[in-house]
């Protein structure tokens, strides 16, 4: 009987995975340039909603600044390239300059001091307050806006480049052609991928982080200071959305970069950690793929400003019918 | 300065119908929605739908959706010169708004508090972009602005914002005495003993879902009905006045910094931060642009949360109850 049952649960699980092979390799067919750009796409929202995920599963809020760090996180890397590299060469067979290399460090770091400052100066009041959630929640939406206006107030509202020098892409077989800078983001996003597993699941810190998400208040029985977990977290959650936010600038060979480009990354960040269930970064992985490739391959029949409309309507879907993620169990 | 005052009025009496709106969703019944911009472009673009005239062949114009409700109405003696056009728009502005909530809520109110927040915010965005890009519905960017004036044949066109701050001031007394009415009714008590204690309430045998349910769909009314006033008082919209700030945050600036729960915290809010708001334009230099505004505004929602949860309504009635204990 057990047998059986186990038999069955793995048919229905395969049956699933087929249908979303179908759905991919018919995709790739039809329309295999948008199917390309949505898989490096894919691996930005990753990056990103991999911190976003690890943040909601352990301080138990949602944090909108999330999107409004990722255009932080930019705006650091076009103010050192800016001041110290005005004139780059394109570096290798990426539009950007070798100077990146130095931008996107600095740009984490920053990105993660100001998220451990706001959680310093806002988020722990609140904690130790008691407030629920959702009231820091609003906490956050407060530093999106008022970190988008200091955005604003700096370097003005314009779109802007960061130096760059056109770049041809590279021809692929069966007519695909890639992005350099697509290949830097890709790589850069595996390495990244890889350092958040291997931080997760083979260190004590990674342990405590991964057991504070589970049971908060379990794990501060066991001993696991659950204050410092947190500011670890702000620290990683931010890093991450500081890289995600200097990828998505080199999403586009033109390395534009404008103050709303992390707003609106907000929903399709939040559908692929809905998708993938709060507190799993390897579930918002994969949603991340979903959601981008979807949003990709919707511009074939609606129009590109819709994209965010589509990365809505996966999440409204989602909460219909599996609320708790893809990956997550039953309730 | 007399124009100019009038016309602040009408704003501020207007964005206090909005941010009643929101009270109900999150003073009262503590649902967090972020799309306060998608139900007042609800609010307004059914209102004006419905009423806009054709637009004139000078103006290359071409709406394809012209409800021009005053012409049908025009030939009826009584109700022509009641003008009773404008109220069914302003009905119907809330019944649409309240028709989008409905699947919104039945979907996310009963997960988490915070998918509510999330999906809010998809819905705002999305219903600007659909205003913005199906050109034949709103006209994209350009809006729509062939709206008529509400007794228009009554008064002169100079006279008009004084007449319609009397039609706005009734509406929102209105409102506010229904809201009042709901508030102190077995309803609303259910609403605040939610507000506190989920668990307890659902032990007595609530339903917790619906009623929730039910204050997010009137809130969404509300702000609807005070999309169908904006539209009247400026007489053309775009999908520029829905962006997130005008249309949502700078709402929650106004109930947050007035003091969400209580009952006069809306328009003490729409007042004073109404006032910050318009005060920034005469900022020497580069201080009068769009950033700092947005840089305020949320400023003054994280720091009304962290130092004045209560809001200026909760100073006040702390003030009052000091002075009657003594």
């Amino acid at each position: 009987m057990n047998n059986l049952l186990s038999i069955q649960s793995f048919l229905r699980i395969d049956y699933k995975i087929l249908i979303v092979l179908i759905i991919l390799i018919f995709s790739f067919i039809v329309e295999p340039r948008l199917f390309v750009n949505g898989i490096f796409l894919g691996l930005i929202l990753g990056v990103g909603s991999m911190g976003l995920t690890l943040s909601y599963g352990i301080t138990k809020f949602a944090n909108i600044a999330h999107g409004d760090f990722m255009t932080f996180g930019a705006y650091i890397s076009y103010f050192v390239l800016e001041q110290f590299f005005p004139s780059t060469n394109g570096f290798g067979p990426f539009s950007f300059g070798g100077s990146l290399l130095l931008a996107l460090p600095i740009s984490t770091v920053i990105v993660a001091i100001f998220a451990l400052i706001s959680d310093i100066g806002i988020f722990s009041r609140l904690r130790k307050r008691n407030s629920p959630g959702i009231t820091m929640a609003i906490a956050s939406l407060g530093i999106a806006i008022a970190l988008r206006g200091l955005i604003q107030m700096i370097w003005s509202s314009e779109v802007r480049n960061f130096p760059n020098s056109p770049r041809s892409h590279i021809k692929l077989p069966f007519e695909i052609t890639i992005a350099p800078n697509h290949l830097f983001i890709g790589v850069t996003a595996l390495l990244l991928m890889l350092s958040v597993y291997i931080l997760l699941n083979k260190t004590k810190l990674g342990k405590a982080m991964r057991a504070t998400a589970d049971n908060a208040d379990l794990a501060r029985v066991s001993g696991i200071p659950s204050e410092l977990i947190l500011r670890l977290t702000w620290i990683l959650a931010g890093g991450l959305a500081g890289i995600a936010g200097v990828l998505l600038v080199i999403f586009n060979a033109t390395l534009q970069i404008k103050p709303i480009m992390g707003f609106n990354f907000v929903v399709p960040l939040f559908a692929s950690t809905i998708l993938g269930g709060v507190g799993k970064p390897f579930g918002a992985l994969l949603g991340s793929l979903i959601v981008a490739l979807s949003m990709e391959l919707s511009t074939a029949v609606l129009l590109p400003t819709y994209k965010s409309a589509v990365a809505f309507a996966i999440m409204l879907l989602i909460l219909l019918v599996k609320p708790r993620g893809l990956t997550g169990e039953k309730n | 300065m007399f124009d100019y005052f009038i016309g602040s009025m009408l704003i501020v009496l207007i964005f206090s119908v909005i941010s009643l709106g929101l009270n109900f969703q999150w003073g009262y019944t503590g649902l967090f929605n972020i799309g306060v911009a998608g139900f007042f472009a609800i609010g307004a673009y059914t209102a004006a739908l419905i009423t806009i005239k054709p637009a004139l062949p000078s103006q290359f114009e071409d709406y394809h959706f012209t409800g021009n409700l005053q012409n049908i109405f025009d030939g009826i003696p009584i109700i022509n010169t009641l003008d009773l056009w404008f109220f069914i728009a302003f009905l119907a502005a809330m019944i649409i708004s309240g028709i989008i909530a409905l699947p919104i809520g039945l979907i996310t109110l009963r997960l988490r508090d915070d998918y509510l927040a999330i999906a809010t915010l998809g819905v705002g965005e999305s219903i600007r972009m659909i205003f913005l890009n199906e050109r034949w519905l709103g006209n994209g960017s350009k809006g729509l602005y062939t709206i008529p004036r509400v007794y228009g044949d009554i008064v002169s066109p100079e006279n008009y914002d004084f007449i319609y701050l009397g039609v706005v001031v009734a509406i929102t007394i209105l409102l506010y005495i229904s809201a009042y009415r709901l508030l102190h009714s077995p309803w609303g008590r259910t609403l605040r003993a939610i507000k506190n204690d989920e668990v307890a309430a659902a032990s007595l045998g609530k339903n917790i879902v619906r009623f929730k349910l039910e204050a997010f769909i009137i809130g969404a009314m509300i702000m609807g009905g005070g999309g169908a006033l904006f539209v009247f008082n400026l007489r053309a919209i775009s999908p520029l006045t829905f962006t997130p700030l005008l249309g949502t945050f700078l709402i929650w600036a106004m109930l947050i910094v007035g003091g969400s729960g209580k009952f006069f915290g809306p328009i003490i809010g729409a007042l004073v931060v109404w006032t910050i708001w318009s005060g920034t334009q005469f900022l020497p230099g580069n201080l009068s642009s769009p950033a700092t505004r947005f840089l305020m505004i949320g400023l003054l929602i994280t720091a009304s949360i962290v130092f004045n949860p209560e809001g200026i309504a909760g100073l006040i009635n702390k003030k009052i109850a000091k002075v009657s204990h003594k």
